[in-house]
């Protein structure tokens, strides 16, 4: 290739350097753009690589409507676990407000279940996700039989082992994620425990 | 009569709004209780008891009329002072003892004092001796569900009087046992208002029990009939 361009050993017109983590590529390639002035230009890979960019957000995007429709579900379950106990104790939180337990108190109370539902939901994630997690980022999965051989996006090959890796950030967010949807559907479940009519509950019929 | 009554009501009218109907269930209805009483109130089914005990815990609210409990007017209190009244004034026994089931015996006593903040070694003290005073020494880790119903409703008055409240409001307190458990448990109230001058007022179909109260009120159609004491 480079006899027939008649490029010499130390000539090249493209110079491609990686980096550990693509998220720098942008701050990279500004920095060698400007360091290598007007003679030469340095872009990021997603520029370089239109289509490859384009189809990588493709299944970005996808991926973040699937997870918002898995937090969506996620948090209604949440919320009718938490509404569920809270309607069978109406009795119980009728006798307790009557008793001088405040609104604001039962409101508490929930709350705190939720917070522990959301701490018990975390450790258990951690716990049931670690085990394959730490497979699929070192061993990966070989998908060599079901392409057969290379896989190429947009005339970019793509090694046919699939390895994850999930960013620490995105795991925090995710996290975070979670509990806040755990306390929000929490919220109406609590403020229902403190609006029951102790003369409902107590009632005999 | 000397003294400040420690509860009085002015002329409380109570309407239950059904559909279209106005229910009146309490018309005019003017009463004081001293500190130190022991007074059953009483009246055919549909008399207003029920309705009398819900409004002086501040359970529910007046039509028109007032309240005063211990001189405070209950209309000028807000949500979150009513709780603290009822936490800390009032204590109440149920017909159907609505103990919490979850809990244990000790627990059920314990959670006045709990949600009041007192400290953990006082509780306890208090407690075991509340447990002992209406008997249940050796019961305290059964729950609800392991105690007849004179011994559910005893841990119902334990709970009652656990605050040192000003009144104990018991709406028919023994028409879900037979009626020697009845007297032993009035019994149980008798030794708490004599020795400790606890407040009782409580409604009762049962004449074996109001003959053991020493203030009779007598209600019918939402008003006071006959009021004797003896
Ligand atoms: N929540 C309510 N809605 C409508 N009407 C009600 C309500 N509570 C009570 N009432 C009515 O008010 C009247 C007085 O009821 P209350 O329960 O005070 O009587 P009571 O003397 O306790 O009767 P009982 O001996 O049967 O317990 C009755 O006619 C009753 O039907
Ligand atoms: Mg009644």
């Amino acid at each position: 290739m480079r006899d027939l361009l008649g490029y010499g050993e130390d000539e090249a017109t493209m110079v491609a350097v990686f980096l550990h983590d693509q998220r720098q590529s942008g701050r990279v390639a500004g920095r060698l753009d400007r360091e290598l002035g007007g003679a030469l230009a340095a872009v990021p890979w997603n520029t370089s690589q239109p289509q490859l960019a384009a189809f990588i957000a493709l299944k970005v995007g996808g991926a973040v409507f699937m997870e918002l429709l898995i937090a969506v579900l996620v948090a209604a379950g949440i919320f009718n676990t938490l509404f569920v106990s809270v309607m069978e104790r109406l009795r119980e939180f009728g006798i307790m407000l009557a008793i001088g337990w405040s609104p604001g108190r039962l409101f508490r109370l929930v709350m705190m279940e939720s917070v522990w539902l959301a701490a018990l939901g975390l450790v258990g994630a951690f716990l049931l996700t670690l085990g394959p997690y730490l497979y699929l980022s070192s061993t990966g999965l070989d998908l060599t039989a079901v392409y057969g051989g290379t896989v190429e996006v947009a005339g970019v090959g793509l090694d046919p082992v699939l390895k994850i890796g999930i960013f620490p950030r995105n795991a925090v967010m995710i996290a975070l994620f979670a509990v806040v949807a755990t306390l929000a559907s929490g919220i109406y479940p609590a403020w229902r425990a403190g609006r029951v009519e102790p003369v409902e509950t107590i009632r005999v019929v | 009569m000397a003294g400040d009554p420690i509860i009085s009501l002015t002329d409380v009218t109570r309407v239950y709004r059904q559909g279209s109907v106005d229910i009146h269930a309490l018309r005019g209805l003017t009463l004081e209780i001293e500190p130190g009483e022991f007074t059953a109130v009483c009246g055919p089914s549909g008399s207003g008891k029920t309705t009398t005990l819900n409004l002086i815990g501040a359970l529910d609210s007046v039509t028109s009329g007032s309240i005063a409990l211990e001189g405070r007017e209950l209309g000028n209190l807000n949500k979150k002072e009513l709780s603290a009244l009822r936490r800390d004034r009032i204590g109440f026994v149920f017909q159907a003892y609505n103990l919490m089931p979850v809990l244990t015996a000790y627990e059920n006593a314990e959670m006045v004092l709990w949600v009041q903040g007192v400290d953990a070694a006082t509780r306890r003290e208090r407690v075991m001796d509340l447990l002992d005073q209406v008997g249940l020494k050796g019961l305290e880790d059964r729950r609800p569900s392991e105690l007849s119903g004179g011994q559910q409703q005893r841990v119902a008055i334990a709970r009652a009087i656990a605050s040192n409240p000003a009144v104990v409001l018991a709406d028919e307190p023994t028409a879900n046992v037979d009626s020697e458990t009845a007297e032993t448990l009035l019994g149980l109230m008798e030794t708490l208002n004599r020795d400790q001058g606890v407040t009782f007022l409580f409604s009762t179909h049962d004449p074996q029990v109001m003959e053991r109260a020493r203030r009779v009120v007598r209600l019918v159609d939402g008003g006071v009939a006959s009021d004797e004491r003896r």
